[in-house]
Formats: C-alpha cells, sequence, structure tokens
C-alpha cells in the first residue's frame, strides 16, 4: 500500500514538474520576439532568430590587429572593437545586407586590399546565416567573402526564394517561424552534426570524470577547470611560445595529466586516507574549482583566448558544411574513446580499473593495489579533459576562463545519463546531450539551449536516476 | 596608500546589506544543511527566483507586500518542484538537481527570448523595482554619517535599506533559534544524522526535508531580495558563484549554529576586502590590475572552502561532534 502510494506521488511530482517545465518553456516560445538591433558580441552563434556578421581582422602575415574599430551598417548597425586576436562579432536580427567598414588608413597601415565589405545574411539559410568577413581581397561592389557561402549555391538559392519573400520585409518573429518550416531539413542535418562533434568532445570529458567517479565515488567539480586548463596551454603553446598546434596540443596534455597526478597526490589521497567523506570532498572540489578557475581569469584575463588564428576554410560533405579542422578533432576524439576502452576492457590494469569501481574492498582484497589505480585514473581523466579542451578551443575557435566552468553541467548531465560510474555509459550519454543541447536550438531560442540538457538531467532523474547503463541497486 | 579609506572601506562591508543578503541565503542554507542535512547546491536559484518574483511585481504596478508575497511563493514553488521527486534519492542527486535547477533559472532568464520580461541579460534596473521601497522609508531625504560611515538615508544602498536588511537577518536568526529548539528541530537534526531511525520511529521523512527546503528557500529568496535593491536583477549576477559563497559563509561561521551564518557572512566580507584594499592599494597598477585583484579576491574564498572543509570543517562556533559531516 505504502509502496503504490509512494509511487503515485512520486508520479504526481514528475507529472507536476514536467507540466510546469513545459509550461515554462512555451512560455518562452510564445513570448513574441522583438526584432532586436544588431549587437557587438564576443562570439556569435547563428539561430532561428539571429544571424552572425564576424571575422578576425589579421594583416598581411596574418597577426592580429587589436583594439580597431568596425562599424556595421545597412538592414541595422553597430559598432564594435577588435579583441586582442583580432576577433569581432555582431549578432544581427534582420535578414538583408550589411556593410562592415573600418577606417581606410588602417587598412593601408596593414596592408589590407579593403577597407570595406558588404555580405548577406539570411538566417533560414544555413550558409547564410553567418557571414565570415576578411578584408584581404579587393572589395568590389558586392562580396560576400565568406568562407563557406560559396559552396553552398544551389540550395542557398532556392532557400533564397523561400526566405526571401516572407524574410526580407516582415519581422524577425515570422522568420524564425518560416525558417522553421521551410528550411528545418537542412538546418536539422547542420544541428545534428554539430551535436555529434560536441557530444564527442564531451564524451571525452565525462569519460574521464565518470571514471574517477566509478574507482572514488567522487563527483568533481573541478574537472570543468581541467579541460579550460588544457585550452588554455594550448594557447600558450601557440600564442606565447609560438609552438606548432600538435607539439603545443601535447604539452597542453602532458600539464593536464601532471596536474592530475599532483592533486591525487597532494589532495585526494591524502582525504581518502583520512577517510573523509565523498560530500566533503566534493565540497573540496568545489574550492577547487573556484580558486583554479580565477587563477586562469588572474593570468588570462576574461576574454576568449584563440588557439589557431587563421579561419579555416570549409566544405560541404552531404547535407553539411564542415571544415577540416572540426573532423581531425573528432576523429581524435574517436580514436581516444575507442583507446580507453580497449585499455578498460583488454588490459590488465584496466581490468584492475573496472575491478575497483565495481567494489573497492573487494579488488583491494584480491591483491589489487588500489591507490595505484586510482593514480591512474586521476592521470588518464586529467590527460583526456586536456585534450578535449584543446579539440573544443580549435573547434569553437577559442577558450576561455571559464569554458570548462559551463561545461561542467552538461558534463554531470551526461554522466548521469549514461548511469554514474560506468565508462561507456558516460559517452553515450555526451553523444545525447549534445545532440539534444544543438538539436533544442531548431525549436527553443539558442542561448537555451543548454537548459534543455540540464532538464534532461532533472528528468533522468526522476524517471531513471540510475542511468541507462546504471545497476538499479545503486539507488538509494 | 590611504589607510583610513582602507579601515573605512572594510567596515563598511560589516553592515553593507549584501552582508545581510549572503547571511540570509546563508541561514536558508543553515536550515537545509546543518538542520536537515541537505546538500542544497543550488541557493542562488532560490535568490534569483525571489529577486525577480519582486522585481516583475514591482515592474507591473503590484505594492510591497504582493512582490513580496511573489517572491515566497515562487521559492516555495520552486522548493515544492525540486523536493518532491528528488527528497527520496540521496544526497548527490539533490545536489545535482539544484544545481543545474539553478543554472536553468539563470540560463532562461537571461534568455533574450525574455527580454520582456526579465530584462534578459542586462536585468531590470532599479529605478524600476526600488522606488516603492524607498518611497516607505521614514528617514528624511538626506544622508547621515554615522561614526566613519557616510549613505544616503533612503536612494539605492542607503541606511533605510540597510535597516531594513538587518532587521530580517534578526528575525531570521531569531526564528531559527525557536526552530532549532523545537521538536521538529529535533526531528530535522535526526533525520540529518540519520534518516533510517528518525522513519523507524514513524515520521514521515520527506515531509519533513520538504518544510525545511521550503523554509529555507524562502529565506533564499528574501535574501535575494535584499542582494537587488541596492544594485539591479541581473542574472549573471546570482550564478553558481553566489552560492559556493554562501557555502563558504555557513562553513565558515559554522553549520547547525544559530550565529554561524551572520558571523561567516560578516568575516568572510570584512576580510575579503580588507584583503583586496590592502592589494589595491600596496601593489601598483602595473604589476596587478584591479581586475586581477577581483580574480585573486576568488582564489582566496576558494582556497578558504578547500582548507575549511579539510581542516575546521566545523567553523568557527560549530561543535565537531555535532554533526556527522565533521567527522
Amino acid at each position: 500500500m505504502t509502496a503504490v502510494s509512494t509511487q503515485r506521488r512520486h508520479r504526481m511530482g514528475l507529472l507536476l514538474f514536467t507540466a510546469v517545465f513545459t509550461l515554462l518553456m512555451a512560455l518562452c516560445i510564445t513570448q513574441p520576439i522583438q526584432a532586436r538591433a544588431a549587437e557587438a558580441v564576443p562570439t556569435c552563434n547563428p539561430s532561428a532568430t539571429n544571424g552572425c556578421v564576424n571575422g578576425i581582422l589579421q594583416d598581411a602575415n596574418k597577426t592580429a590587429i587589436a583594439g580597431i574599430t568596425i562599424t556595421l551598417s545597412g538592414a541595422e548597425s553597430a559598432t564594435t572593437t577588435t579583441d586582442a586576436n583580432g576577433n569581432w562579432a555582431f549578432s544581427v536580427s534582420k535578414d538583408g545586407k550589411y556593410t562592415v567598414a573600418m577606417d581606410e588608413s588602417v587598412a593601408k597601415q596593414h596592408g589590407l586590399k579593403a577597407a570595406t565589405a558588404t555580405v548577406e545574411i539570411k538566417m533560414n539559410s544555413f550558409d547564410k546565416a553567418r557571414q565570415v568577413v576578411r578584408f584581404d581581397k579587393p572589395a568590389p561592389a558586392e562580396s560576400n567573402g565568406g568562407a563557406g557561402s560559396g559552396a553552398g549555391a544551389s540550395t542557398g538559392a532556392a532557400n533564397g526564394k523561400s526566405g526571401g519573400s516572407t524574410g526580407a520585409t516582415s519581422g524577425t518573429a515570422e522568420t524564425s517561424g518560416s525558417s522553421l518550416g521551410a528550411n528545418i531539413g537542412a538546418r536539422f542535418w547542420q544541428q545534428l552534426f554539430s551535436g555529434v562533434i560536441f557530444g564527442l568532445m564531451l564524451g571525452l570529458m565525462s569519460v574521464g570524470m565518470n571514471l574517477v567517479y566509478g574507482t572514488t565515488g567522487l563527483s568533481s567539480f573541478s574537472h570543468g577547470e581541467q579541460v579550460s586548463l588544457g585550452g588554455l596551454m594550448a594557447y600558450v603553446g601557440t600564442q606565447i611560445l609560438h609552438w606548432p598546434l600538435v607539439p603545443a596540443a601535447i604539452f597542453a596534455v602532458a600539464v593536464g595529466a601532471l596536474t592530475g597526478w599532483i592533486q591525487n597526490e597532494i589532495v585526494w589521497a591524502p582525504l581518502r586516507r583520512k577517510r573523509v567523506g565523498t560530500m566533503q570532498q566534493m565540497i573540496v572540489t568545489i574550492g577547487l574549482s573556484m580558486a583554479l578557475q580565477y587563477l586562469f581569469q588572474f593570468f588570462f584575463g576574461g576574454d576568449i583566448k584563440g588557439i589557431v588564428k587563421s579561419v579555416p576554410a570549409s566544405f560541404r560533405l552531404g547535407p553539411v558544411t564542415t571544415d577540416a579542422p572540426t573532423l581531425i578533432s573528432a576523429g581524435i576524439a574517436i580514436v581516444v574513446i575507442i583507446g580507453v576502452s580497449l585499455f578498460l576492457y583488454n588490459t590488465r590494469l584496466g581490468r584492475a580499473t573496472r575491478a575497483v569501481s565495481d567494489n573497492a574492498a573487494l579488488a583491494a582484497a584480491s591483491g589489487i593495489n588500489v591507490e595505484q589505480v586510482v593514480r591512474i585514473v586521476w592521470i588518464i581523466s586529467c590527460a583526456m579533459a586536456a585534450l578535449s579542451g584543446v579539440l573544443l578551443g580549435v573547434y569553437l575557435n577559442g577558450i576561455s576562463w571559464n569554458t570548462g566552468a559551463t561545461l561542467l553541467l552538461l558534463m554531470f548531465a551526461a554522466v548521469t545519463l549514461g548511469g554514474l560510474g560506468t565508462a561507456n555509459g558516460a559517452l553515450v550519454g555526451s553523444l545525447i546531450i549534445g545532440v539534444v543541447a544543438d538539436m533544442s536550438s531548431l525549436v527553443i531560442p539558442n542561448d537555451m539551449r543548454y537548459a534543455s540538457a540540464l532538464a534532461i538531467l532533472i528528468i533522468v532523474l526522476l524517471v531513471r536516476p540510475q542511468g541507462i547503463f546504471g545497476k538499479q541497486q545503486r539507488v538509494g | 596608500m590611504d589607510l583610513m579609506t582602507v579601515i573605512t572601506n572594510t567596515l563598511g562591508e560589516l553592515i553593507a546589506p549584501t552582508t545581510a543578503a549572503y547571511a540570509l541565503a546563508a541561514i536558508g542554507l543553515n536550515i537545509h544543511f546543518g538542520m536537515t542535512g541537505l546538500m542544497n547546491m543550488g541557493q542562488a536559484g532560490f535568490m534569483l527566483l525571489g529577486a525577480y518574483g519582486f522585481a516583475i511585481v514591482q515592474m507591473m504596478g503590484g505594492n510591497l507586500f504582493a512582490s513580496l508575497c511573489a517572491a515566497i511563493a515562487l521559492a516555495v514553488i520552486y522548493a515544492l518542484l525540486l523536493g518532491i521527486p528528488t527528497l527520496k534519492l540521496g544526497p548527490d542527486y539533490l545536489a545535482m538537481v539544484t544545481l543545474a535547477a539553478a543554472e536553468i533559472i539563470r540560463i532562461i532568464g537571461r534568455s533574450t527570448a525574455m527580454t520582456k520580461l526579465t530584462g534578459g541579460s542586462a536585468g531590470i534596473s532599479p529605478q524600476d523595482f526600488t522606488t516603492q521601497f524607498e518611497s516607505l522609508s521614514p528617514l528624511p531625504n538626506e544622508s547621515t554619517t554615522v561614526l566613519l560611515w557616510t549613505y544616503s538615508n533612503n536612494i539605492a544602498d542607503s541606511w533605510w535599506l540597510r535597516i531594513v536588511a538587518w532587521a530580517l537577518v534578526a528575525i531570521a536568526a531569531l526564528l531559527c533559534w525557536r526552530w532549532f529548539h523545537s521538536p521538529w528541530g529535533r526531528v530535522l537534526k535526526g533525520i540529518r544524522e540519520d534518516e533510517n531511525a528518525i522513519r523507524s520511529l514513524g515520521k514521515n521523512v520527506t515531509v519533513y526535508k520538504m518544510q525545511a527546503l521550503i523554509l529555507g528557500g524562502i529565506f533564499g529568496a528574501l535574501g535575494g531580495i535584499v542582494f537587488v535593491l541596492p544594485r539591479s536583477v541581473q542574472p549573471d549576477s546570482l550564478g553558481r558563484a553566489v552560492t559556493f559563497y554562501a557555502w563558504t559563509i555557513l562553513l565558515l561561521g559554522g553549520a547547525a549554529t544559530i550565529f554561524g551564518p551572520i558571523i561567516g557572512s560578516c568575516l568572510l566580507w570584512v576580510l575579503l576586502t580588507f584583503v583586496k584594499e590592502l592589494m589595491r592599494g600596496a601593489i601598483p597598477d602595473t604589476v596587478i590590475s584591479s581586475n586581477q585583484v577581483e580574480s585573486l579576491g576568488w582564489v582566496i574564498v576558494g582556497v578558504a572552502l578547500m582548507c575549511l572543509v579539510i581542516f575546521r570543517p566545523q567553523g568557527i562556533l560549530g561543535d565537531r561532534k555535532e554533526l556527522a559531516f565533521n567527522a
């Protein structure tokens, strides 16, 4: 009787929760989306309601030009200044032609061939939602020197017809509506693709995090900072020490592995020896996360650091537009994840790791050196986090002091979804979270897409708290 | 470096509204964690909801009482939504869900789609929601100097706000003192130490936990209102970091004590401001910029939190033997 009523109450709670959540979401969608003016942003991601005009201002030798005022005019207007890496971006909310301009004297001084460029933004056309502006070509009357816009001419034109009639004249709300209808197919594949890429990178992070959880029972809040550390170390390698990308990446991973080893030796191993509970250890990781995060801000400042400066040439692959660094990053992520699975299932040490995850006391009794295993898990986990930071930095064109912190909750969501403590579960969870986070921007505003991933975390905890691959009895 | 300004600024933090706001949030957290053992990692979510509830009702022209009720109602609904499904699960689940939910509120609040209601990431500016509160003040419209401190009587970061904020803190402390020593409080403490023992006594543990979650959440919402009154409602200023500050304050002062959160809040802000002011004064701007001093302040808080948990989990006032957490 009690069991039944408890279960019913549980259901009721779930229902209530989802109902209110859906209501909230619905509220957000039905809010008439105002046509907002163009604004200067640090980075810009196109969505159903905004397009992007951005670029990296570099001189003929590919050195960044910082502190240059860039003005946007046309359908909307705004002004921005290039940052330390020459990056600048505008988020615009109307379709139409935009002219980007800077002072003629600046262009001459840095050997640029043009001081103005005109691009056309169509938010519902996936290859015209973002226009990358370059000033290294002489400007004809109209040039859309966008890196990826030439390739998809046929699709662009076809979409241009359907979108052009409604989009250019009417308000933004309507445009987003029509884009949902007319162009859902193209956007669907593009978002699916970027979701999978993002999921793979998230997988690199969360597999490591889950290994630590499995062997020590600790949900590490400072894992996000390990990701930022990797990206920032790669930035140090390429931009401060002027190394090529590959040695810089190796350097970053080595630093990551080293921090994993050091923090296990001086913090976590002593705490485990003192038999400090995992809840207390979790609060220690929160403190560590805060300290590290602001230490990064102290040394690297608050802006986004680009690991590679050049804009890669993009090409079309089936229904999606992509570029070489993205595909290579995804490839590396897949290889590393497969490597870790092989390690876990086919080597002595890997089997020992799984034994410790399963039952640490029993593993110790059967002669496995648990401390040794945990040490290796910390090193692997932090090295993987650093690697994912590098790949993410290359994929997203930059990393900042709090990149990892914003991803931390997505890692938690991925790990919980897959099942706490199960290595492969984390990968599956990450892919689902990555795809959902990116695909949800098809239906909800772009800046809310992480909220949808977190909502999954909550719903999973309600419906199946042990996750997809978790064991039933774990949950109290 | 002007030592007098450093001391004035530092001691000003002792009575600042923000200190009171954090004290209120930590008192709420104390009901959650210190009394009941709930790991609420999303106190900032309660604060942000309270702030939004208050400010939005004010913007729509409601009176102060209605705004206050709206804030409290939002906190109660939020606590119910979080609590009903998660209180039966293990403590780390509540931690994750509260953290994620607080983040969801912040992300939705700062979304451009919500600009009409919440002002998006720019937030709600003070003239939209503080006028009623300021006009309620009985003080004359001028500024007053008491000992070291000179503040405006009514406008923004005012004496009137300080009086109200600390009165709220006093009421909260008094209520907590009553609750801690009531039969109800003893049940909560029992749940904190051994949930199953209390369940075997025939108490409905989930209901007690829920009551604690709601009460602590209400104090969080009140803290949120006090937090935004001298500035504006900005979702990003009530992010994860605020929750972690509140935890540091609670563990510094001592969990499961009446005055722990208040002393923790005063001490943390006074010390932090002192260190920051000293660094700003003593180190030339070319070596460490003002922004970097700000980050160093955060680093200090992070390290302090780590050291507290490792070396002195009972904080300043706490009793090491009282909480199983401290063992």
